[in-house]
């Protein structure tokens, strides 16, 4: 039974909206995404329910102290525009589009003093106009003032119509006079490093794999949907690295018996040593609805269990296609559930795929690197043999250095390496052979300045003994140990040899 | 509530069509590069006309007391519904006070120079502040000034209706230009006395407006060349006048008068009559300023 008190309770206050736009959206670029995101909502459903009408990119314009955000899309209709005003409630499904649980909207109440919705659906002579008052309903919770959350919202939100072409669609969006914290977001260059990692936009034509890589999301993302997008009158793109490889791609099944996917993912990686040098466009960036949930350590974080710089030897995206799999509402993470888990335990395979490839792309590189340096030992040494500049006491060294060098051609040759790699190691493990030999051979080839000098048996013995303790003195630092030598050999030459 | 846009007449159009041809004729290597300033309206009459000439448009809006921010905003989406979002810069506030500050209500700096600039004032041109300055004509000279500093040509257009003219100021200036004339040797008396006889306003603001810019001009070492000036009807029957004014930059012009020959120019181009949208040539009845030929010497 209802009681008169009942009907006059309550059950949400105007300070939920505090909480819910300041509270859910700390970074307030994300306050933006959200827009953006309503956007491609909007431009979706024009391309499902009218596929012959051009989409038209979203337009940005940064207009101090105001941003505008504005697209053609389909429009809003009286029913969704007399919704727009409810808190939470939205007719969009979970499984297409981007947002899904009516907040987004308000999140500008934490930056803008108003936000002013212009809005014409397509098909229908009418347009509208929706007011926010943000400021109104803030300094009523600044002031304390509790009241009913409805009463707050009835009371500081207006709409309005007029007569407009049936023809035209779109919705314009003024988050009007932005807050002092969120000024930063009127530096276009800001906003646009943020929305080329976030946004769902297209892959920069610059980069040679962009139309291989967007045509194979096309065919394996159902509905997938880029969409151009400026700021002030210039392209966003998301960002990719030239010093890449060609792409691979890579879809991830709910189950290895079943064809069913889960995600589909594509992946560069880096042409050169090591990870990527920007390491926040690095790695592999979730994507739900095209529109990126986190970064590039969200992955990291989620899949990489052991070597985890190994995440950022490569940058790509993981297209989640589980409507289950639910973002965040500033889209920073995933909603922890049994979906989440399931998509970290079976994208593990892309990590694991991934740690192989870096693991063999460093084997083979450093294989590289050990080929060069001995190239170069031996090089020396040879040089060093033929010119009779190398200290007979630097014999042992020179033979230690290239045996070790042969110990560890041998041993690359059993791990990953190129053809190429394979032939070089061949051809030097031939030179070192071969300089070897000749050491052996060799009586005549050294330096020696005990004979050169003509030391006496004391002498010889003394200067014996002193190389000696120089060579277990030194025993971790050949290179040093050489430069002793060398300069014993050149200041001995000078004092005795008169 | 939402706002209908701005409409405007059929002899608005045609001016707005003359003031293109001034445009194109005297800015033409640089068409479609093009920097404008000043009053498109929240319609945007303007820049959806002339679109194809101009690279960026700083557009000034002041809106209504109180809801500033709504004249604003329909701007910004009458840009984005023409098409035109990536081109507009808006400025807020009042023009005259943007003009003279460089900078708009929120601090957002006016990038001198433009290339034209369109002051399509809805009032006329001697409003005064509270200090009894005229601040139109103030903002006027301050804009020449600051386009000035930075040497660059441009076409300054000029629109406003016959209020509170300030009869006092404009007879004053024709009886300057009166002392100039006959100083000069020409018909100044004759004529300057049917300017100030004849019984409509424009006659004496079409020598007015024209001769204060020539004069702001010349302090600022530009040539002005002042184009036909134009007459017309404007919404609600409002009598409206549109000036065109060319100014290029010359180091070699600093003269604190206007030449003479300029007040000849202006005296005697006959006005353009705009009725039923058509452009009309007449002289209002109004004498010819005759100037005796300079003597060559050597």
């Amino acid at each position: 039974m209802t009681t008169a008190k009942d009907a006059e309770e309550r059950f949400a206050y105007g300070s939920v909206l505090e909480a819910l736009s300041r509270g859910l959206y700390p970074d307030k670029r994300h306050v933006i995404r959200e827009f953006v995101q309503n956007s491609y909502d909007s431009i979706y459903d024009l391309r499902k329910k009218h596929a012959s009408e051009l989409v038209q990119p979203i337009q940005i314009s940064i207009q101090p102290p105001s941003i505008l955000i504005a697209d053609h899309g389909l429009g809003m209709s009286q029913s969704e525009v007399r919704q727009y005003r409810y808190l939470g409630y939205s007719q969009k499904e979970r499984a297409k589009h981007g947002g899904f649980r009516g907040i987004g909207k308000y999140s500008g109440l934490a930056i803008a003093e108003k936000i002013i919705v212009d809005t014409s659906p397509l098909g229908v002579p009418e347009r509208y106009r929706i007011i926010i008052h943000a400021d109104k309903m803030m300094t009523e919770s600044a002031q304390g003032r509790n009241r009913p959350l409805e009463t707050v919202l009835e009371e500081h939100t207006e709409v309005s119509s007029a007569p407009a072409k049936a023809e035209e669609h779109y919705t314009f969006v003024e988050l009007h006079h932005l807050s002092r914290e969120a000024k930063s977001l009127l530096d276009a260059e800001v906003l646009r490093a943020y929305l080329a990692k976030t946004a769902p936009v297209p892959l920069d034509p610059a980069f040679g794999y962009a139309k291989q890589i967007e045509r194979r999301l096309r065919e394996n993302v159902p509905d997938f949907l880029a969409v151009n997008l400026s700021i002030d009158g210039e392209e966003v793109y998301k960002p990719y690295f030239a010093n890449c490889r060609e792409p691979e791609f890579d879809p991830v099944l709910y189950r290895d018996d079943q064809p069913a996917v889960l995600a589909y993912s594509w992946y560069c990686q880096n042409s050169e040593k090591g990870q990527f040098q920007l390491k926040d466009l690095a790695g592999l960036v979730f994507r739900v609805k095209n529109i990126a949930v986190g970064d590039g350590q969200l992955a990291r974080g989620m899949l990489w269990n052991s070597t985890p710089e190994r995440a950022f030897y490569f940058f790509g995206e993981i297209h989640v296609l589980d409507a289950q799999v639910t973002p965040s509402s500033d889209r920073t993470a995933f909603e922890d559930n049994a979906a989440r888990e399931r998509l970290a335990g079976r994208c593990l395979r892309i990590s694991s795929n991934l740690n192989r490839k870096a693991g063999e792309e460093s084997a083979q590189r450093r294989f590289d690197e050990v080929l060069d340096k001995g190239v170069e030992i031996v090089s020396r040494r040879e040089g060093q043999v033929q010119a009779r500049d190398l200290p007979l006491e630097l014999k042992d060294q020179a033979v230690y250095e290239v045996t070790k060098l042969q110990e560890d051609l041998q041993k690359r040759l059993k791990g990953p390496r190129t053809p190429a790699a394979v032939n070089r190691a061949k051809r030097l493990m031939g030179r070192t052979r071969r300089f070897l030999s000749a050491l052996n051979r060799e009586s005549d080839g050294f330096l020696d300045l005990r004979t050169e000098l003509k030391f006496d048996t004391k002498l010889r013995a003394l200067y014996d003994c002193v190389v000696e303790v120089l060579r277990e003195e030194f025993a971790d630092d050949p290179d040093r140990l050489e430069r002793i030598i060398r300069r014993i050999h050149q200041h001995a030459r000078e004092k005795l040899k008169t | 509530m939402i706002r209908s846009p701005q409409r405007f007449t059929r002899n608005k159009d045609t001016v707005r069509t003359l003031q293109r041809e001034t445009i194109e004729r005297c800015l033409a290597p640089r068409l479609g590069r093009l920097r404008y300033f000043g009053l498109p309206s929240s319609a945007l009459a303007d820049a959806i006309a002339w679109q194809d000439l101009f690279e960026k448009f700083y557009a000034v809006e002041r809106g209504v007391k109180g809801k500033e921010w709504e004249l604003q905003h329909d701007l910004g989406l009458e840009a984005f519904r023409a098409g035109l979002l990536g081109k507009i810069s808006l400025l807020r506030g009042d023009i005259d006070l943007l003009i003279r500050r460089k900078r708009d209500e929120f601090g957002n700096r006016v990038p001198f120079p433009f290339d034209v600039v369109s002051l399509d004032y809805s009032g006329g041109l001697f409003y005064k502040n509270r200090r009894g300055n005229f601040t139109r004509l103030q903002a006027i000279a301050a804009l020449v000034a600051h386009q000035g500093a930075k040497r660059s040509d441009f076409v300054l257009l000029i629109s406003c209706n016959l209020d509170q003219i300030d009869q006092g100021e404009v007879r004053r200036t024709l009886e300057n230009v009166r002392t100039e004339l006959v100083r000069y040797g020409a018909n100044g008396e004759q004529v300057v006395d049917a300017y100030l006889g004849h019984e409509l306003e424009e006659a004496r603001l079409k020598v007015y407006v024209p001769h204060f810019v020539n004069q702001e001009a010349a302090k600022n070492r530009y040539s002005c060349d002042t184009q036909q000036v134009i007459m017309y009807e404007g919404n609600l029957k409002t009598r409206m006048m549109a000036f065109r004014f060319v100014l290029s930059h010359d180091t070699r012009t600093e003269s604190l008068r206007s030449p003479r020959e300029r007040l000849s120019q202006v005296f005697n181009k006959p006005v353009l009559g705009v009725v039923g949208g058509e452009p009309k040539e007449t002289t209002l009845g109004l004498p010819k300023l005759t100037v005796p030929e300079v003597p060559r010497t050597g």
